[in-house]
């Protein structure tokens, strides 16, 4: 066998047309997906830590306060952590924008593929509506009181804190603000 | 065992596969990454992510996420299919394809109603895919893709470091440090990889070079494009580099190694 002979695509045709379809189809998506710069399962973009950071004067993050003790995310899983912290991003972004998704904006982007009849039901499927968007506080609060904290929770209240680097260590600045506080 | 193979037998290679993959689960199970844990979340996240706009189009995630029940056969289905894949050695093939196609079921819906989406979960598909097959031949094969996707993840993942500009930036790693662990700063400032952090974030230099490490670590995966050679060297760099990731940045690396087992497969 000659070197062309023993690559894989050659061995691949060879041996099962199907599957060279399949694994040339999978490159083409993955590829066509790349370019678009888009992540579709199962085809990311592997870019992740490339883009430079500095080191920045102050940096803000988003605490939660359980009826006033600051919940210690740093003490359950990293799943758990993301959970919470994702979930809540996504409600209060809809909580700001008058619980307008703005998954319909992306929706613009390949409108022209859809067809207009069906337009309503991708919207319905795939967008948050407001009914349901308003019962995310009931739910965070369950969540919370069974998945992390095991006991009631009479109210739960969202800050950003900013802090500064003075090595060696992070101390807290007057900027801190209360995003929002959800009661049971 | 024959020993001119040029690998292992699949089924050998199908035990470590699911067994490592049973770990995985049980550690899934222990972080509350359920569906009856989320149950009946109010709000999704899709993104552009289109292979959840079908899932949102076909209904299933969110029958899924309104039936508790539903939710708690799928966890546990799943479980029990790990462990009959692990076991059964005939037509192992129709079970693994279930598990993958109960998995992927779980993993959309999940993702999609916690609002946070994981790349490494494309790992797992293409780890589990070559155990569908029922030809041992076509396996084979796919094992063989699987090695090439991984090698592609880790090649262009160094690649980007390169042309985004993260490599020439000489305070990058510290300042990612900084961004990472700041939960831990305030919260469990003794925490390990916290204490490892503040000690790199005052030692720039040291952090940079740690920084090129990473990126040469997951460069000298191009190596395994033009031979089999270094395979097992590949994949103790790749434990290396899910380990030390873990300890210095608290990123969970762990499903990579799930198709890191391809590396192993093939005999030089």
């Amino acid at each position: 066998m000659n070197k062309l002979q023993q690559t894989y695509f050659f061995r691949l045709f060879k041996e099962n047309k199907w599957l060279f379809v399949f694994v040339l189809l999978f490159i083409v998506c993955q590829h066509f997906f790349y370019l678009k710069k888009n992540n579709c399962f199962p085809w990311y973009v592997w870019n992740m830590y490339s883009y430079p950071e500095y080191k920045p004067d102050t940096l803000t993050q988003v605490e939660f306060y359980i009826d006033g003790e600051r919940l210690n995310l740093a003490k359950i899983p990293i799943w758990q952590e993301a959970t919470i912290q994702h979930t809540f991003n996504t409600y209060f972004h809809l909580y700001q924008h008058q619980y307008i998704d703005n998954q319909e904006k992306e929706m613009e982007k390949i409108r022209s593929y859809i067809p207009i009849s069906s337009k309503e039901y991708w919207i319905k499927a795939i967008a948050n509506d407001s009914i349901n968007t308003k019962q995310f506080p009931t739910w965070f609060i369950n969540y919370l009181e069974q998945q992390i904290v095991h006991h009631k929770i009479n109210e739960v209240t969202v800050k950003t804190v900013a802090y500064k680097y003075t090595p060696p260590t992070f101390s807290k600045t007057q900027k801190s603000s209360t995003l929002i506080t959800f009661k049971k | 065992m024959n020993p001119t193979a040029t690998h292992i037998s699949i089924d050998k290679y199908a035990k470590i596969i699911f067994g490592y993959f049973l770990l995985l689960y049980l550690y899934r199970m222990h972080s509350g990454t359920m569906l009856i844990d989320s149950y009946s979340s109010p709000i999704k996240a899709a993104g552009t992510n289109y292979t959840y706009w079908l899932a949102l189009l076909l209904q299933f995630p969110q029958f899924i996420n309104q039936h508790y029940l539903i939710s708690w056969c799928l966890d546990f289905g799943i479980l029990l299919l790990i462990i009959v894949c692990l076991f059964i050695r005939k037509q192992r093939w129709i079970w693994a394809s279930l598990l993958l196609l109960l998995f992927f079921v779980k993993c959309f819906t999940i993702q999609l109603y916690a609002c946070s989406h994981t790349k490494s979960i494309s790992c797992n598909f293409v780890a589990l895919l070559p155990l569908c097959f029922r030809k041992e031949k076509n396996a084979h094969l796919m094992i063989e893709f699987g090695r090439y996707f991984l090698i592609y993840i880790l090649v262009i993942s160094a690649y980007h470091k390169f042309v985004n500009g993260s490599l020439q930036n000489p305070e990058n790693f510290s300042s990612i440090l900084m961004h990472q662990h700041l939960d831990l700063a305030t919260l469990y400032p003794q925490h390990i990889s916290y204490k490892i952090a503040t000690f790199l974030i005052e030692h720039t230099t040291l952090a940079t070079f740690l920084f090129y490490i990473l990126f040469v670590t997951q460069l000298c995966f191009v190596l395994g494009i033009f031979t089999k050679q270094f395979d097992k060297w590949l994949f103790l760099l790749l434990i290396a580099f899910a380990v030390l990731t873990y300890f210095f940045m608290r990123i969970y690396n762990f499903d990579i190694l799930l198709l890191g087992i391809t590396l192993i497969y093939f005999k030089e």
